[in-house]
C-alpha cells in the first residue's frame, strides 16, 4: 500500500485500516523519544498525537503529501516532543531543522493543544453525553436515531439532551481554558 | 434558555455542515459582525474536535492491537518454521541421587542421610539389563525407556534399573511430591525417578537415555525438570529441558484420507458409504487432468448428450502438449482463462488434491511416517478444502522427515495470511515421527511414481469407460434405426398386401372386374395404381383410405351397389404392466405371416382388426434383462386383459418361433433379438446416467473449490432419483 493510499484511507475515514498500516512507524518515533530523555509512555503518547495530527492534516482539502509518510510522521513527532520538552523546561540541544518546517508544525501543534484541552473537558461529562456526541459528530447519526439508540423518548428529548451535554462540556472547557 | 438552545443548534448545524452555501455565508457574516458568536463558534468547534480526538484515540488503540497481533503472528510463523523440537510432557526426578551429570552440586542423595523421603515410599520397579546391549524397558504405567549400550559409567555388564513413577495427580499427592520450581507452580504431566545401579553403587548416566511417557494429550511447552532435594526434604524442580514428542503412528489404512464431505455426501445421495471398494473406486475415478474451466464444464455442465464433448476435451488435452514437469496444470478458481476458454498453462500452477495423490499415499507402505498419523489425517482434511491442496500435500510429502509444525507453518504461508487453519495446526507444535531417512526417501520415490501411475490409470479408465459407453450407445442407435427401417418395410408390405386383399374383396362385392394394371406383390404398386382409369381409381382410393386408416370401408358405387369391409377395434390391457420397463404388443395377421406393433393409447394397446384376416397376438415386455411374454391365437375385437409371464430366453424363443414358422422376413424371434439389444441399451444408458449423475453430484463434496460456481448452474442439479 502506497503512502497515497494510506492518505486516501484517512480521507475516507477508514481510520482503522490506515492506523494499522501506520503503526510500523512507531519504532522510529520511540527511538527518537527515548534518545531524547523520554520514556516509553512518552513515546506512545507522542506517536498517538502524531497520528491524530496526521489525520487532521490529511482531511484538510488542500493537503498534499510532499514527503514520505515516514518523514512526515517523524517530523510531527519530533516537533511534538520538542514542544513537550520545552514545556518541561528541559534544555535541549536543538538540531538544525529547517525553520519553515518548524513553524508549520508548531502551528498545528498549537491548534491541537486546544483540541486536547477540549477533549479533557469532554472526559468529565456523563457517559451518556460522550456517547451522544460521538453518535452525532462522528457517526453522523440523525437525532431521531440517536434517540432510538440511547433509549430516549423522542427526537426533542435527544436534542435537549445534546444541548445539555454541550453546555456541560462548554462549561468544563471554559474552566480549563481559564486555568491555562 | 430557549435562545441559547437555538443558538447552539445553529452553531452545531454550521459546524457539522448542515447548512447550505447561502446559510453558511449568512452565518459567517453574522459571525464577523458578532464577536461573541464567533467565540462561541470557536468553542463549539474545539469541542467538536475534542470529540473527534476521542474517537481517533479509540481507533488508534484498536489499530495498535491489530498491528501487534499481526506482527506476532508473523513472528510466530517464522519462529515455528525454524524452531527445533517440541516441548514434552513430563518432569524427571532423579530422586535426588544425582544420576544426571548436569545436576547441581547441592543435590543430596537419600542414602547419604538417614532420612527417608515420602517420594521414596513409592513402589520401586526394578529391571536387570545387560549394559552392553541396547535395551528397552517398559514400566507398569507404560513409561518406556530406551537404554543404549554403555549408557552408564560402569564396567559391569549387569545393571540394575530402579524406577519409581507417579503419573497421576493422586499418585503425585500421595507421594508428597511438590510441583514447584523455585517459587513458581508448575503444571505437571507426571513424575518419575530413574536410577541405574551396579554392584550396589549408583551409576552416572553417560549416554542419552530416551524416556517415553504416556500421555493422553500433549501440551505445548512441557519440559523435563530435574528434581533437587531441598533442605526440608521436598523436591524443587530445576534445570528444565525441552522434551521431544514423536507422533504416534497408526496403521495408515485405519485413517480417513477422503475429502471431509465425501462420505457424508454419499450418504446424502443415498449411496452405500460403508463399502470401501465402492467409495474408493468412485473417488479414484474422479481423477481429472483438465484445466479448471474444462473440468467445470465437463463435470458440472454436461448432460448425457454431451458425452462426446467430454471425450473431445480429453483428446485435446494430450499429454504431449504438456511440459514434463507439470503434466496436470489445474487453473484454480478465479484464474483467468483466454477468450477461447482454454486456460493458459502456467508451470507450477496450484491444484486441488487429486484422487491419485491420495491413492498413492493411502497405502501401508506409509506406515511409520507422518502420513500414518492422526495429525496428518486432520491436516489432510484441511488440505482438501483448499484449491491449492495438491501443492500443500506435495509439500508435506516432500518433507516427511521434518517436524509437522514446520510444515504447517509453510502451509500457512502457502495458503495466504487470511487463512488461519494451518496457523492453528502450527500452534499445536506437533513434531515428527521417529527418524527413518531411508524410509522417507523410499516413500517419496514411491509416491512420485505411483501417483503418476494412478493418475494415468484413472484418466485412462475414465476415457475407456466413456469411449466404451459411447461405442455401445452408437451401436444401439444404429440397431435402432435399422430396426425402425425393418418395421417400416414390414408395415409397408403388410399395407400392400392388405390393400390388395381389400381391393379385390371390394371389387368382388361390387361385381366388377378389376384392371390388372396393379402389379401385386411388389412394393411399387402405389405408383402403378395411379395410372389406372378414373372410375376404378375411385374405388381404389376409398379402399386405400380405409386400409390406411384401418377403418371400415362402406362404399356405394354409381349403380347403388355396396362394398363393405369392416374393421373392428380390439384393445388389450396388461395387468402387470407396471412390472416392466417397456412392453410391445404385436398383432400377427395369419394370412400374411407378418406382424405389426399395436399402438398404445392411454393404458391400452389397440389395433383395428380387418374382418377378412385372422390375427394372433404376442406381447413382449422387458424389465432390465428379463423378459415377459404373453401369446394368444385368434384374437377378437373388444376389450381384453392379460398378464405377461416371465420366460427364460430359450422359452421366449420357443414361443415366438411358433408364430413365425412360415414367416418371411423378419421373424418375431428376430424382433426379440432386437428387443434384447434395446433392453441392454436401456440398462446401459440408465447405469451410465446414474454414474454420471453421481459423479456430478459428489464433485462439490470432493472438490469444495468448485462449489460456488456450481450453485448457479441448474443443469448440474440433476435429480438422481429421477434417473432411477
Amino acid at each position: 500500500m502506497s503512502d497515497q493510499d494510506i492518505i486516501g484511507l484517512l480521507k475516507s475515514q477508514q481510520n482503522h485500516k490506515a492506523f494499522v498500516k501506520l503503526y510500523k512507524y512507531e519504532n522510529v518515533v520511540k527511538k527518537h523519544v527515548l534518545s531524547q530523555h523520554g520514556t516509553k509512555q512518552d513515546a506512545q503518547d507522542i506517536f498517538q498525537e502524531a497520528l491524530i495530527i496526521l489525520h487532521r492534516k490529511a482531511n484538510i482539502e488542500a493537503f498534499e503529501l510532499t514527503s514520505s509518510l515516514n518523514t512526515l510522521i517523524f517530523g510531527i513527532s519530533k516537533n511534538l516532543w520538542r514542544d513537550q520538552l520545552r514545556k518541561k523546561k528541559t534544555i535541549l540541544q536543538e538540531n538544525n531543522n529547517t525553520i519553515a518546517d518548524t513553524i508549520e508544525f508548531d502551528l498545528s501543534i498549537e491548534q491541537e493543544k486546544k483540541f486536547r484541552l477540549a477533549e479533557n473537558a469532554l472526559e468529565n461529562i456523563a457517559e451518556q453525553c460522550k456517547k451522544l456526541l460521538e453518535l452525532f459528530y462522528i457517526k453522523k447519526e440523525s437525532m431521531i436515531s440517536i434517540a432510538n439508540l440511547l433509549g430516549m423518548s423522542s427526537e426533542n428529548a435527544a436534542k435537549t439532551q445534546k444541548y445539555k451535554c454541550l453546555e456541560k462540556a462548554r462549561e468544563n472547557y471554559v474552566q480549563l481554558l481559564s486555568n491555562q | 434558555m430557549r435562545n441559547e438552545l437555538e443558538q447552539i443548534e445553529r452553531i452545531v448545524a454550521y459546524l457539522s455542515g448542515q447548512f447550505n452555501n447561502e446559510e453558511n455565508r449568512a452565518f459567517e457574516k453574522e459571525m464577523a459582525d458578532n464577536s461573541a458568536l464567533n467565540t462561541e463558534v470557536n468553542i463549539q468547534r474545539e469541542l467538536m474536535e475534542g470529540v473527534k480526538r476521542r474517537a481517533l484515540k479509540t481507533a488508534i488503540a484498536k489499530a495498535k492491537s491489530t498491528y501487534i497481533r499481526n506482527k506476532l503472528l508473523k513472528v510466530l510463523a517464522i519462529t515455528l518454521a525454524v524452531a527445533g523440537l517440541i516441548a514434552g510432557s513430563i518432569w524427571l526426578t532423579n530422586n535426588g541421587h544425582g544420576t544426571e551429570k548436569n545436576l547441581p552440586a547441592e543435590t543430596h542423595g537419600a542414602e547419604e542421610s538417614s532420612e527417608v523421603f515420602d517420594d521414596e515410599l513409592l513402589p520401586v520397579q526394578t529391571f536387570e539389563i545387560n549394559s552392553e546391549r541396547d535395551t528397552i524397558i517398559e514400566t507398569q504405567n507404560g513409561i518406556v525407556f530406551a537404554i543404549p549400550s554403555a549408557a552408564f559409567n560402569t564396567t559391569s555388564d549387569k545393571v540394575k534399573i530402579e524406577v519409581r513413577e507417579a503419573l497421576t495427580p493422586s499418585d503425585i499427592m500421595k507421594a508428597g511430591l511438590s510441583t514447584t520450581s523455585g517459587n513458581e507452580m508448575l503444571e505437571t504431566g507426571g513424575m518419575f525417578s530413574f536410577d541405574g545401579f551396579a554392584n550396589g553403587a549408583k551409576l552416572e548416566i553417560q549416554k542419552e537415555i530416551i524416556a517415553e511417557i504416556p500421555t493422553k494429550e500433549t501440551k505445548a511447552g512441557m519440559q523435563l525438570f530435574s528434581g533437587v532435594r531441598k533442605e526440608d526434604g521436598s523436591l524443587d524442580w530445576q534445570n528444565p529441558k525441552p522434551l521431544e514428542t514423536y507422533l504416534n503412528t497408526v496403521d495408515v489404512m485405519s485413517l480417513d484420507f477422503y475429502p471431509p464431505n465425501y462420505i457424508s455426501g454419499l450418504k446424502k445421495l443415498g449411496k452405500d458409504a460403508n463399502n470401501k471398494s465402492f467409495t474408493d473406486s468412485l473417488y479414484y475415478s474422479l481423477e481429472f487432468r483438465e484445466k479448471y474451466s474444462a473440468l467445470k464444464d465437463s463435470l458440472v455442465g454436461f448432460s448425457q448428450r454431451e458425452v462426446p464433448q467430454v471425450i473431445i476435451t480429453w483428446e485435446n488435452d494430450k499429454p504431449a502438449k504438456k511440459s514434463p514437469l507439470n503434466k496436470t496444470p489445474i487453473v484454480p478458481v478465479g484464474s483467468k482463462t483466454t477468450s477461447t476458454g482454454a486456460a493458459v498453462q502456467r508451470p507450477g500452477e496450484t491444484n486441488y488434491i487429486r484422487p491419485s495423490q491420495i491413492r498413492a499415499i493411502w497405502n501401508q507402505k506409509f506406515n511409520g511416517s507422518i502420513v500414518a498419523t492422526k495429525e496428518f489425517e486432520e491436516r489432510l482434511k484441511a488440505m482438501h478444502q483448499y484449491c491449492e491442496g495438491g501443492e500443500l500435500l506435495n509439500m508435506y510429502l516432500n518433507n516427511l522427515g521434518k517436524n509437522l509444525f514446520e510444515l504447517d507453518s509453510i502451509a500457512y504461508s502457502m495458503t495466504g495470511k487470511s487463512e488461519k487453519a494451518f496457523l492453528k495446526f502450527a500452534e499445536q507444535k506437533k513434531g515428527k515421527t521417529r527418524p527413518n531417512n531411508d524410509l522417507y526417501k523410499k516413500l517419496q520415490d514411491y509416491y512420485l511414481t505411483n501417483q503418476k501411475i494412478y493418475e494415468d490409470a484413472a484418466i485412462k479408465a475414465r476415457k475407456d469407460y466413456l469411449k466404451k459407453n459411447e461405442a455401445e450407445r452408437l451401436f444401439a442407435q444404429q440397431k435402432k434405426s435399422e430396426h425402425r427401417e425393418i418395421l417400416q418395410k414390414l408395415k409397408d408390405s403388410l399395407y400392400t398386401k392388405e390393400f390388395e386383399l381389400n381391393v379385390n374383396e371390394a371389387y368382388r362385392q361390387l361385381g366388377k372386374k378389376r384392371y390388372s394394371n396393379v402389379v401385386t406383390g411388389t412394393n411399387t404398386w402405389r405408383y402403378t395404381a395411379r395410372l389406372s382409369s378414373g372410375g376404378w381409381k375411385n374405388v381404389d382410393q376409398y379402399v386405400r383410405a380405409s386400409t390406411l386408416n384401418r377403418t371400415t370401408l362402406n362404399y356405394t358405387d354409381e349403380n347403388g351397389k355396396k362394398a363393405v369391409i369392416e374393421y373392428k377395434t380390439a384393445s388389450f390391457t396388461i395387468q402387470n404392466e407396471k412390472e416392466y420397463d417397456r412392453i410391445y404388443v404385436y398383432a400377427i395377421p395369419k394370412t400374411f405371416n407378418s406382424f405389426v406393433r399395436m399402438n398404445r393409447i392411454e393404458n391400452k394397446f389397440t389395433y383395428n382388426l380387418n374382418e377378412l384376416i385372422d390375427y394372433d397376438l404376442v406381447a413382449i415386455g422387458y424389465k432390465g434383462a428379463s423378459f415377459g411374454i404373453f401369446a394368444q391365437n385368434d384374437i377378437q375385437d373388444g376389450n381384453h386383459t392379460f398378464s405377461l409371464e416371465t420366460k427364460s430366453p430359450s422359452e421366449a424363443d420357443k414361443i415366438l418361433t411358433s408364430f413365425s414358422e412360415n414367416s418371411l422376413i423378419p421373424s418375431l424371434t428376430e424382433e426379440l433379438n432386437y428387443l434384447r439389444i434395446e433392453a441392454h441399451e436401456q440398462i446401459r444408458n440408465k447405469n451410465f446416467n446414474l454414474n454420471e449423475a453421481l459423479r456430478r453430484n459428489i464433485i462439490p463434496y470432493v472438490f469444495p473449490c468448485l462449489r460456488e460456481d456450481r450453485v448457479t448452474n441448474t443443469r448440474a442439479s440433476i435429480d438422481i432419483e429421477s434417473l432411477k
